[in-house]
């Protein structure tokens, strides 16, 4: 018996061990994400995981760059949905996204960042503590995180556009109004050499009374100048939107946005 | 017992890896002579994958009393090689220039086999080469594997900075367009008739659009056409003799960019839009679904950028 067959057994008797040591706590990940277990523990908490088809997750097979990936996550058929979340399991920052819908419907569409081809999972978190997981496994070459944004590196202005906002509402024929908005912001990551993270962190939407009906934290992986889709329900009950938020630096996003635009 | 493992590890290793190292990977590329002199290899209308190796693209040569002029070098360093061994089969002339038209990987990455060589190609082309090459060429490796093996990036080493020359019997213009990507050239032999149109015109082909400003390709189009050529080899797809394939790429582009728009007014949001159905028109263009998504990302967050109205700001209030 050689020194490489006793490291053999000694590499695969680690493999056994860490199967047993959680056997029975994280449900199989249908994606067979090495990162599953560090999401199951870090961001769900351990709680209870359901495998969901009703949590849809929309992305491309194949992402084409890496800096705006789009998903789109819609949960069809479960009640009392309290809030989303959208990680990217083999992101140097998993988690891009969590969305409370409050009077919202509990979808949402932006776009990502990749690091390398991963699976990109949304959680939904319904009243009765259970998380409802679904994901989608898109191809993608490597660098997305890593790569300063353009508005850093171009020698733009950015600055004085910084926190812009762009807005359109749609109404639906469902009585949800869709809001597309557009911050203008860098959304770097920190791990790029010599720029430091600098991101949105929080993007609310209040009717006309003040009164919030969505929110979404956002994190680094977010793509540069966020697009954010929403669809909140009783539209007619307000002339417009407020948008409001803040980036880790403190600055402030605070815009309106009219329901039906001047003709 | 070690004696019995290493081996095991090694076959493995060996059959878990891309196919090919077992077997020698060839393009097999065979020259098809369009005209007196001019010849082409014509890949297919594929996208890059493991099988097709990147021979997704049109290369071709033209044998001029002087020497060789070589138009693009392929997706690799082995086509390029490949490339190099059929021109020596058809001539001894030897090889005397290299033109570059765009800077998309499967064009320029088969340059080490032509080392020594003049490599032409537009100022914006060197450029673009210089600094996006190396990342083309590692994503080429994700997406055909070891056909690029040993690949390196050689960035085109002359600028072409006039409207043609005359070599060795052929007088060839040089038009400098844009669109397709930040810079493309075409280039008619006014002695043949032949246009290599470059990545401009695509023939039954879905067109690609990563660097595309689809206004500036309307243009060129547009310019392109007015030349007075008797064949045309378009960049992806079969040679031809008449306007068809302008047809082709022209009414593809103008959909595109209406669909996007119209998507854009009314709300739909970029999933939605990589999911839209391809009209029967366009059903017979190789690769036309994979393409529209890939069109999809490459140009529609400009779309929103330009269409979505500013907010109104309370930021002073």
């Amino acid at each position: 018996m050689g020194r490489l067959f006793r490291i053999i057994i000694l590499l695969l008797a680690g493999v056994v061990h860490t199967n047993v040591a959680h056997a029975g706590a994280p449900p199989k990940d249908p994606f067979n994400s090495p990162m599953w277990g560090w999401v199951y523990e870090g961001i769900l908490n351990e709680g209870q995981v359901i495998f969901d088809n009703h949590v849809k997750v929309e992305a491309p097979d194949s992402a084409e760059g890496n800096f705006q990936v789009p998903v789109s996550v819609r949960v069809d058929g479960l009640e009392d949905v309290k809030e989303i979340l959208l990680i990217v399991d083999l992101n140097p920052i998993l988690k891009a996204a969590r969305f409370v819908p409050k009077k919202a419907a509990p979808y949402f569409a932006l776009r990502v960042k990749m690091g390398q081809a991963s699976v990109i999972r949304a959680a939904a978190r319904t009243g009765d503590g259970v998380w409802h997981v679904g994901g989608k496994y898109v191809d993608a070459s490597g660098g997305g995180c890593t790569v300063p944004s353009v508005q850093m590196t171009s020698g733009a202005n950015w600055e004085s556009n910084l926190n812009n906002v762009q807005a359109q509402v749609w109404s639906r024929k469902n009585g949800f109004d869709r809001i597309r908005t557009r911050v203008i912001h860098p959304m770097d990551t920190g791990l790029s050499g010599n720029i430091p993270a600098f991101f949105m962190e929080r993007l609310s939407f209040k009717d006309a009374d003040g009164v919030e009906l969505a929110h979404f934290e956002t994190f680094e992986p977010v793509s540069e100048d966020p697009v954010i889709t929403l669809e909140v329900n009783g539209g007619e009950a307000t002339d417009g939107y407020s948008i409001t938020g803040i980036d880790n630096n403190g600055n402030e996003i605070n815009a309106w946005v009219a329901r039906k635009p001047k003709p | 017992m070690k004696r019995l493992l290493l081996p095991l590890i090694f076959m493995f290793c060996l059959s878990a890896s891309a196919p090919g190292l077992s077997e020698a990977l060839s393009y097999n590329l065979k020259p098809v002579k369009i005209a007196n002199g001019t010849y082409l290899f014509e890949g297919s209308k594929e996208h890059f994958n493991l099988e097709n190796g990147g021979n997704i693209v049109n290369t071709g040569f033209i044998v001029t009393d002087k020497g060789v002029i070589v138009i693009d070098t392929g997706p690799s360093a082995s086509y390029g090689y490949e490339m190099y061994e059929a021109i020596n089969k058809v001539t001894s002339l030897p090889v005397v220039m290299v033109i570059i038209t765009h800077h998309h990987p499967d064009h320029f990455l088969g340059n080490q086999a032509f080392s020594g060589i003049p490599i032409w190609a537009l100022p914006e082309t060197i450029a673009a080469i210089r600094t996006e090459g190396e990342m083309m060429s590692e994503n080429l490796y994700r997406l055909v594997g070891d056909w690029m093996l040993g690949t390196e990036v050689i960035v085109p080493d002359n600028s072409i900075n006039r409207s043609g020359q005359k070599i060795g019997g052929h007088r060839l213009r040089f038009i400098a367009l844009q669109g397709h990507d930040n810079a493309d050239l075409a280039i008619l032999d006014e002695t043949t008739g032949v246009l290599f149109a470059g990545d401009q015109v695509f023939m039954d082909r879905a067109p690609t659009t990563p660097h595309a400003d689809i206004d500036k390709w309307l243009e060129s189009l547009d310019e392109l056409e007015k030349t007075d050529f008797r064949l045309m080899v378009p960049g992806h797809g079969p040679v031809i003799g008449g306007r068809e394939a302008f047809r082709q790429t022209r009414d593809y582009l103008n959909w595109l960019v209406k669909l996007l728009e119209d998507a854009a007014d009314s709300g739909s949001e970029m999933t939605e839009v990589m999911n839209t159905p391809i009209p029967e028109k366009f059903a017979g263009l190789s690769s036309v679904s994979e393409e529209f998504r890939r069109s999809v990302h490459h140009l529609w967050p400009d779309v929103v950028r330009r269409k979505l109205p500013m907010a109104i700001d309370r930021r002073s209030e």
